[in-house]
């Protein structure tokens, strides 16, 4: 009842706040857009004029090169030659090695872990990316219109979106050079509080960006987690005359001051990919579909350690009623099934939040499996915008 | 730059209008927001990033704008042309709005400005005002729970 009353009053006030009037711009503002961009567009030719000019006797000009290094190079200006220079490449593959668990999600990273080798592939259209992501045991793929992501024979999820964005997390800018360089140019417009130093030696330009965690961690559980949610170094090597991308890594600063190394580019290559290959995914897998109607989760209106005790309770009977409701059926069923059918719990504690999405809420717990191994953890779950509960890790 | 202006342009006018209400003036920063973009020659860099540059722009100078101008007010018994009739409209329509919203903090109200009546994600919102995604969630939340409330007692 409480949701339904709650669902009501956001659908007044989404109702209220809707403007009853359209609003386009006029003719008059298209005009003079059109003569803006007509005249920066001929301003713009001149100049690639005067620059082709000037680097005619320069020999293998695949990119577009600068000659030297001016002293006073700010990051912006190196990533946009950078940006020139790669801008033409449609296939890329890259290598890359991150501190991780094979089967657990792209963004997921640990200190702790080993290397673990990531092969990212993408075809690059006019509009469209087609790609593919390998980490062992779990891969993902996107042909422009749809997106993939499984464990590798076990179970996947048909996801809504069309980037990788959603599914490979910060890796996504690895799906080209071209979006390394746009991530980080990206960054340096939005003035993110990140600190950005160029220097050339030799014949290598680097660019070294330090940027500080993002997120509330007054609760550090979610602190180094993500490359996000970490203090970070990231490097990136240039060769100083095309400006092709030689080098990449990051580095998170660990809580004694020490530096580790998370992520390690290992080698890039342009070369022709079939794309069906990149969009083939396995056929004895069942997939979840994500890309239906919003999804309505159960336990509105309950408090997170109300909602985590009910869960982990239900796992003694395997109680599907409740169950469900929180998770979906068909991980439910293949994940957690024979792991947790039988276990007791033991507490409970309290709920917290850290780090990026405030939405998620922890809450700790301990129970002993049906082997008698007592296991501790945080129940992570989701809060939706309309109110209900999902559990999305931390089993 | 020209497909990113192009497919935004609509989007960016009614973000503007409906943060200061007066057409003329929404069109002159969107206008100077794109001339700046131009002139700064960020040609090569392309898609969201571009789009969240020029959201980003409108949104900082809509803010000076409110700052040395005066709040919107309606044009009730005002009389005017059958044009001006149609603008007024606009006027008061984005004036009913900022009323509603004008009861929450700045912080808030942008932020369900920005997701309701522009109809951005909290992806997009985080971009334009350089905070997580999370945060924009929670003060979404904040401001729609208050507004919730004075619905509630209202009616």
């Amino acid at each position: 009842m409480k949701e339904h009353d709650d669902n009501h009053t956001y659908r007044e006030i989404y109702d209220l706040l809707t403007p009853r009037r359209e609003i386009k711009a006029s003719d008059g503002l298209r005009r003079r857009i059109s003569t803006s961009i007509a005249d920066h567009a001929l301003r713009r030719r001149r100049a690639s004029g005067l620059r082709a000019l000037a680097m005619a006797s320069v020999a293998a000009a695949a990119a577009i090169a600068i000659l030297l290094v001016p002293g006073d190079m700010s990051a912006s200006e190196l990533l946009s030659s950078a940006l020139d220079a790669m801008r033409n490449e449609r296939s890329v593959e890259i290598k890359i090695d991150v501190r991780t668990s094979p089967c657990d999600n792209f963004a997921y990273i640990d200190a702790k872990h080993p290397f673990v080798p990531h092969t990212l592939q993408a075809i690059h259209n006019d509009t469209t990316i087609i790609w593919r992501a390998d980490k062992g045991a779990r891969l993902a793929c996107g042909d422009g219109t749809s997106c993939r992501t499984w464990l590798d024979g076990s179970l996947g999820w048909n996801i809504s979106g069309l980037s990788g964005q959603k599914v490979l997390d910060y890796l996504a800018i690895f799906l080209s050079p071209y979006n390394i360089i746009e991530s980080e140019l990206n960054n340096a417009l939005q003035a993110d509080g990140s600190g950005y130093e160029v220097k050339r030696k030799d014949d290598e330009i680097t660019l070294t960006v330090h940027a500080k965690a993002h997120g509330d961690f007054s609760n550090p559980y979610m602190l180094n987690k993500s490359i996000a949610e970490s203090d970070n170094i990231r490097r990136y090597s240039f060769d100083a005359k095309t400006r092709i991308l030689k080098r990449a890594s990051v580095s998170i600063i660990m809580p004694d001051g020490s530096e580790t190394v998370i992520l390690n580019m290992r080698s890039l290559s342009f070369k022709p990919l079939n794309a069906s290959k990149l969009c083939e995914v396995p056929s004895d897998i069942p997939f979840i579909d994500e890309n239906g109607a919003e999804k309505t989760y159960g336990f509105a209106g309950c408090q997170p350690a109300e909602l985590a005790k009910a869960v982990l309770c239900a796992f003694r009977d395997w109680d599907t009623e409740i169950i469900y409701k929180v998770i979906e059926p068909a991980e439910a069923e293949v994940f957690y099934h024979n792991k947790y059918k039988g276990s007791r719990v033991v507490s409970i504690g309290e709920a917290f939040s850290s780090g990026l999405n405030l939405n998620i809420k922890f809450v700790p717990y301990r129970i002993v499996l049906s082997n008698g191994k007592i296991q501790n953890g945080n129940l992570a779950i989701y809060l939706h915008e309309d109110g209900g509960w999902q559990v999305t890790g931390g089993l | 730059v020209e497909q990113t202006v192009e497919e935004n342009l609509d989007y960016l006018v009614r973000f503007a209008f409906y943060r200061i209400g007066r057409r003329e003036d929404a069109e002159d920063i969107v206008h100077s927001a794109i001339e700046k973009l131009l002139t700064r020659n960020f040609s090569t860099v392309k898609g969201n990033a571009l789009k969240m540059y020029l959201f980003r722009t409108v949104n900082n100078s809509c803010l000076d704008f409110l700052r040395h101008n005066h709040p919107m007010e309606s044009t009730d018994g005002i009389e005017l042309s059958d044009e001006s009739a149609d603008e007024a409209e606009l006027y008061d329509e984005a004036a009913r709005i900022n009323s509603i919203l004008q009861q929450l903090p700045e912080r808030e109200s942008e932020i369900i400005r920005m997701k309701v009546v522009s109809e951005l994600t909290f992806t997009e919102i985080a971009a334009i005002l350089s905070i997580s995604p999370g945060t924009a969630a929670t003060r979404f939340k904040l401001g729609m729970d208050k507004l919730r409330t004075i619905y509630n007692r209202l009616s």
